[in-house]
């Protein structure tokens, strides 16, 4: 991973930039945090800001053209512009303290010559000698001002120079005429700012100045800017350095001051280093971006009660606060995770970078727990004017941090190592080589349900294989899509992952696969291109025919024969159940999907209506439960409370989300499938209370039921030593289990291992602890503690052999935790 | 880090090791997360050195350091 990996992506956030009004400014004033200030009354805070971003306050908000104005976002509403610069002039008045500051750094040996005393020269002059550069002013005039001179404001202009110079160290040199650059006056100094004004002939160098660096050319020197950066010559023996700008380069005044800034940057770094750099005002600006104000009120300029003198304090804040502050902030207020962190996406990206050159714990990470906090949804994407995809960011991070080993693989274990149990053994299936499932011919569909649709009911998939089946000679394979190796990061797991798949389906003849989970879709349209697919519900009964090849991109196979009869469940009688539909993050890229499952709902009698915010996660995306559990409950939490109404989804992730949050939810398949057998849908939290060892056993039961349609017998099932243990567990522990994300199986391990090997603790007799709570007879009972070290997890159980019990072992207590301890003291 | 006695196993005594029959006792113990390592007194077996984290430990103590060290 490289920085420029990271930051290109969120190279186009213009996240705490300066706001459209800042563009057309000649000083890039931050305008928006002026505004925001002066709202707030702090006037001495918004003073020095101004102060700091165009020298002479008391000059700019007279004779600025406020172009500002021709970019404020009001306009977008039919508003007047702000009235900038009439608020900067109130700021003036009611700043505290108008004395400028002087800061207690050294003097510096280093000189300067400024030739010319109008704007550009001073502002040039004063920036260098707060920096307590030597600076002598040369001047033919006999003050400072340059063409101000003439204006009628002058006097207060002259009282602006000299207050804002009173506190710097300036050697002013008035009646004194320099035209070349050889005068002898200029020999010794370090750096010479030419700014002579409008009609001047800039020393006859003008034709060698470089706007980039303000740098010019000297005598005997070749190259525009060599004066700069060659080496000293006759004609330059100390190497001074020679810049110019201001009026005299066809600058106007507000130009010429902001010239005069840059070029006390650009002097400067010559002074420290002999070189003209390219200064980075010369680059170009972020880009300009106008936000989406629909619907904001709108506001009139606020009238001042006496406009000769101006805006009185609370006028001045009024008005200010009808900015409205454009600084875009979509993600950031949309996604509860970046909102939690509330971190800018710039920032992130640098962040993302050095969290993989961190060295703990000489050095930390910043990014750890955001990086492992995102679901990978790519909301943020569809509220960002720039189409940022902060996900896609967050995932560079994960593959980054797994390239490196450094981040915590606990986050990610449970699901991985469910992932290998679903890629292999006991739920994996696939066509033998040479022919697709069943005697699909090549060319035609194989089912791919995911692995969480059977884990979820077993009928989902075997009902679904029995009519693509028949209706199209599809076969099936039971495989993960790859998601969660693609989510973890753990690039070489995924891309093995995929490059089976696809191994297999050429194998097969290239089959067109159908999906019923858009995740899956998802990981195929971009890691597997090749292989056409669709999704279950075009297919199924009805939804084919009635996809509107408007209502997204073609469909992969354009033939696809509607399954007739439709529909295949009759609607049940009484009024019709309204659901609100869940549209899973991922269907958002499958807009037939999205409307296929609408279709099939209304088939069956149902009413189904729309969620306000579509497409979001329900929670379950990039696997963050393990890295942050309370962010994963206030997303979930948030996505039950979007609508009263129960939800119907179309992803086996979204309904076990909602279901453990004791929300009421329907999978499109339980409307089609279990409606047809006369039942009102699914009983409320009957798959939600599964726990993970039921699913385990229904994605093993889904491949057991589809060997025997296709093979008519059972596969040859692999065993464990631990599988046949008896253990009793309460509904409580297990639900408990479940959000800890701890297997049955590996408790049955644990127990299974302590029992064999002796390698166990155990607690015998009463008077102790909770064992005074029970009965007589369990004095007698011994308490066993004993631990399953993993890679990743260490599992301890806490159990009891129960006299007359069915089951040996009752399972008191599951915990574990991922730190790893030693038997060397 | 060793608790209070209303639960089992969270008792610095009462727990024996099945293997060598001996009460557990409190020793120091290494611990590593992360790359990192730190010691710690935790209960355990006087003779065969096997370590015993009760479940207030693990879900209290050593759960906050495991967090921060993911932060780190």
């Amino acid at each position: 991973m490289r920085l420029d990996d990271a930051t290109a992506i969120t190279k186009r956030c213009f996240h705490g930039n300066p706001a459209s009004c800042s563009h057309p400014c000649p000083f890039f004033f931050d305008i928006r945090t002026f505004l925001e200030r002066v709202k707030t009354g702090k006037w001495s805070l918004a003073y020095k800001l101004l102060r700091n971003a165009v020298v002479f306050p008391g000059i700019v908000c007279e004779l600025c053209g406020a172009p500002c104005m021709s970019e404020c976002q009001r306009a977008a509403l039919g508003d007047e512009a702000l009235a900038v610069r009439e608020l900067e002039a109130a700021c003036i008045r009611f700043a505290r303290d108008r004395r400028p500051e002087s800061f207690r750094i050294p003097e510096k040996d280093e000189s300067a010559a400024v030739i010319g005393a109008g704007l550009a020269g001073l502002s040039c002059a004063l920036n260098l000698a707060q920096k307590k550069y030597r600076v002598t002013v040369f001047d033919k005039g006999k003050g400072p001002g340059g063409s101000l001179v003439s204006h009628p404001l002058y006097e207060t202009f002259r009282e602006e120079i000299l207050l804002e110079c009173s506190a710097s160290k300036i050697t002013w040199a008035y009646g004194s005429e320099v035209s070349s650059p050889l005068d002898p006056r200029l020999a010794c100094f370090d750096a010479v700012y030419l700014a002579t004004g409008r009609g001047t002939d800039g020393f006859g160098l003008l034709d060698t100045w470089n706007p980039a660096t303000l740098a010019l050319g000297v005598p005997g020197e070749r190259e525009p800017g060599a004066g700069s950066s060659g080496g000293a010559s006759a004609a330059n023996p100390k190497r001074t350095g020679f810049f110019a700008g201001g009026e005299l380069c066809g600058m106007d005044k507000m130009q010429s001051i902001a010239c005069g800034i840059r070029a006390s940057k650009g002097i400067e770094t010559w002074l420290q280093t002999r070189s003209a750099e390219t200064l980075p005002e010369a680059e170009p600006k972020p880009e300009l971006f106008r936000m989406d104000h629909t619907g904001k009120p709108k506001s009139a300029r606020l009238a001042m009660r006496d406009p000769e003198a101006g805006y009185s304090k609370e006028e001045a804040q009024a008005e200010a606060a009808r900015c409205m502050g454009c600084d875009c902030r979509n993600c950031l207020d949309a996604c509860e995770m970046l909102n939690s962190f509330n971190k800018r996406p710039q920032k992130i990206a640098v962040e993302a970078f050095m969290d993989t050159k961190a060295n703990p714990p000489f050095s930390s990470c910043s990014l750890t727990r955001e990086t492992y906090s995102c679901n990978l949804c790519g909301y943020c994407k569809t509220v960002c004017p720039a189409d940022i995809d902060m996900g896609a960011l967050f995932h560079l991070a994960r593959t980054g941090r797994a390239e490196t080993g450094k981040y915590p693989a606990a986050f990610h274990d449970f699901w991985l190592r469910d992932f290998a149990w679903h890629s292999a053994g006991n739920a994996y299936l696939a066509p033998p080589k040479g022919k697709a499932a069943g005697e699909t011919a090549a060319g035609g569909y194989i089912f791919f349900p995911g692995c969480k649709l059977g884990s979820r009911d077993p009928a989902y998939v075997t009902r679904s294989v029995k009519r693509l089946s028949e209706d199209f000679g599809a076969g099936v394979m039971l495989d993960c899509c790859g998601a969660p190796a693609y989510w973890a990061g753990e690039t070489e797991c995924f891309r093995s992952h995929t490059e089976k798949i696809r191994r297999v389906h050429a194998e097969m003849g290239a089959p067109v696969f159908v999906f019923a989970c858009a995740y899956c879709m998802r990981i195929f349209k971009e890691f597997l291109p090749e292989i056409e697919m669709l999704s279950l519900y075009e297919l199924l009964p009805g939804a084919a025919s009635a996809v509107s090849p408007a209502a997204g991109p073609a469909p992969a196979v354009s033939s696809a024969p509607s399954l007739a009869p439709a529909p295949a469940v009759s609607p049940a009688p009484g009024p019709a159940p309204v659901y609100a539909v869940f549209d899973p993050c991922t269907a958002r890229d499958f807009p037939r999907m999205q409307t296929a499952v609408r279709t099939l709902a209304i088939q069956t009698g149902a009413a189904v209506r729309e969620l306000p915010d579509k497409n979001r996660c329900c929670g379950f995306g990039g696997h963050m439960r393990a890295a942050n559990p309370d962010l994963y409950d206030k997303i979930v939490d948030h996505r039950t409370a979007a609508d009263s109404a129960p939800y119907l989804v179309y992803c086996a992730n979204c309904a076990d989300a909602f279901e453990r949050q004791g929300k009421d939810c329907l999978h499109i398949l339980d409307l089609l499938y279990a409606r047809a057998e006369g039942a009102p849908g699914r009983a409320r939290g009957e798959a939600g209370n599964l726990s993970l060892q039921g699913r385990r056993e229904n994605a093993e039961r889904t491949k057991r039921d589809l060997m025997i349609f296709f093979e008519g017998k059972e596969d040859v099932r692999e065993t464990k030593p631990w599988d046949d243990l008896r253990l009793l567990i309460q509904d409580e522990l297990l639900r408990e289990m479940d959000s800890k994300l701890i297997m049955m199986d590996d408790i049955k391990e644990a127990v299974y291992t302590a029992e064999t090997t002796g390698e166990k603790f155990c607690f015998r007799g009463g008077g102790e602890g909770n064992l005074d709570e029970k009965d007589e007879k369990d004095e007698e009972i011994e308490i066993v503690q004993c631990c399953l070290i993993k890679p990743l997890v260490i599992y301890w159980v806490q159990y009891r052999t129960p006299p007359g019990s069915e089951s040996p072992f009752e399972i008191l207590d599951v915990y574990s935790h991922r730190m790893h301890f030693s038997k060397e003291e | 880090m060793s608790g209070s006695a209303a639960i089992p196993g969270t008792s610095p005594t009462g727990w024996i090791c099945a293997k060598c029959g001996v009460l557990l006792v409190q020793r120091n113990t290494v611990f590593s997360y992360l790359g990192m390592t730190f010691s710690h007194m935790v209960m355990r077996c006087p003779i065969c050195g096997s370590v015993f984290i009760p479940k207030e430990l693990a879900e209290g103590k050593m759960a906050e350091v495991e967090q921060m060290m993911e932060d780190k």
